[in-house]
């Protein structure tokens, strides 16, 4: 199961906080989410060194752009709800 | 009784100097690296 | 036009060596007929009745009713515009004048700024405004007269601002390190650049007075550890009744603020020991207002979508 047909089948989301959030909770979709996130933040905590900023300032800001190019019809949380973009 | 005067020190005001210098430089740098990162880096 | 559902009717007799008539147009404003502009209409309605003449040259004048105008200027959102204009136009240049105040509900440059009322005059290059008034903050502003474009600095009158108001716009930041509470006004000379605005010598003081935290969890405080004489002023700073706060404000075209502040207050907790502040702080506002915008913008898109379009409904935000 990869990220983008994982998006597109509704199985997994955005979320503000920059972390991939699971919609509907399959093992894979589970396992692959758990995956990203790792992923996710290491990369958040290098550019956060980077440049002088805290990990949830660059984590919450990657949030704000995923969910901002986030595919039409893809879910996004929005005030704590899932939203189809 | 005997009338008591207390001598009330003059409190001297204390001076306190605080400089603050918000950056949004460093803001804007974070956004181009997250930027390249949510598109480029295929973890999004 | 059919995208613009526009209906215009035009009539015409000759008079003398000439001709006139008139010209009623009605239109809703749409972004179908914003291509090309700066600025995206959202909704509107303009009704125009103008008259008509040529005598070997042509003259026009008349009046445009603008009705629940909304707008979209490169993320700066307008909405609740409505007023009326009177226009005199011919090959010598074009007078245009409000007839009535012009009113718009709502600007969000990223804090929304609200109940606008104007009148103006301008021959669509120099613009003058005259009564102008907004609230913002929880205070307001206001201005008798403002020319626009102008190297001179205009005075801008500012009441009761709310200082919590202030610090919730660092809501992107990390939390707010000083908590301020209160109302300060003042005057604010402005200079209106084509491509911008300044401040020179602003001068804000306290009405009434302010109260001053120094919240325990604030990054501050983290930092005071290591520092004795941090430790010292912040406790002296952890609770302050402020009775004397001056601000003086200076912000470039660029945008940078700078401004120096002087506080004079209390403190309770330590027996009503009386403590100084001088506190400078430099920003670039318009990097400041321009990062809520975009913040606002992301979660405007996606409430968009939720409630089926429309422009954001600013009761709902949790705007100061």
């Amino acid at each position: 199961l990869d990220l983008g047909s994982a998006k597109t089948q509704g199985l997994v989301g955005e979320q503000p906080d920059g972390y991939l959030g699971v919609v509907k909770s399959t093992p894979d979709a589970v396992a692959l989410a758990a995956d990203i996130n790792a992923k996710r933040r290491e990369a958040y905590d290098a550019i956060a060194k980077k440049n002088g900023a805290t990990i949830d300032q660059v984590a919450a800001l990657a949030g704000q752009k995923a969910i901002d190019k986030a595919a039409p019809g893809t879910y996004v949380k929005a005030n704590g709800q899932w939203v189809k973009k | 009784c005997t009338p008591r005067v207390a001598l009330e020190v003059p409190k001297e005001p204390i001076t306190i100097n605080l400089n603050v210098k918000i950056d949004h430089e460093i803001r804007l740098k974070v956004e181009k690296d997250v930027d390249s990162l949510t598109t480029d880096s295929g973890l999004f | 036009l059919p995208a613009w559902r526009s209906q215009l009717q035009l009539s015409a007799r000759r008079q003398g060596s000439g001709a006139a008539g008139s010209l009623a147009i009605d239109t809703p404003l749409s972004a179908a007929m914003s291509r090309g502009l700066d600025v995206t209409l959202q909704q509107g309605q303009l009704a125009s009745r103008l008259q008509w003449r040529w005598d070997k040259q042509w003259q026009l004048n008349g009046n445009a009713d603008i009705s629940g105008l909304a707008l979209d200027w490169g993320g700066i959102l307008a909405s609740g515009g409505k007023g009326r204009l009177s226009l005199a136009a011919s090959p010598a240049g074009v007078q245009l004048h409000s007839d009535g105040p012009l009113q718009l509900a709502l600007l969000d440059v990223g804090t929304p700024l609200q109940d606008i009322r104007l009148a103006l005059r301008s021959d669509l290059h120099d613009w003058q405004l005259s009564d102008v008034q907004a609230r913002v903050l929880g205070g307001s502003v206001s201005a008798g007269q403002l020319q626009w474009p102008s190297s001179a600095f205009q005075p801008v009158t500012v009441h009761a601002i709310d200082l919590a108001a202030i610090t919730a716009l660092q809501k992107n930041e990390q939390p707010a390190t000083v908590q301020l509470t209160g109302r300060v006004g003042g005057l604010l000379p402005l200079q209106l650049l084509p491509r911008g605005v300044a401040v020179q010598n602003g001068l804000l003081r306290n009405e009434g007075e302010l109260t001053l935290r120094v919240p325990p969890g604030a990054s501050v405080r983290a930092m005071a550890q290591s520092n004795q004489a941090v430790q010292l002023a912040l406790d002296m700073l952890s609770e302050l009744d402020v009775n004397d706060f001056q601000a003086t404000l200076n912000m470039a075209a660029s945008g940078v603020l700078d401004a120096q502040v002087t506080l004079k207050g209390v403190n309770p907790k330590q027996n009503r020991q009386p403590v100084v502040l001088n506190y400078s702080h430099s920003e670039n506002i318009l990097e400041l207002l321009r990062s809520l915008r975009i913040s606002d913008d992301i979660s405007r898109s996606v409430l968009q979508r939720q409630s089926g379009g429309g422009t954001r409904n600013p009761v709902t935000e949790s705007k100061p």
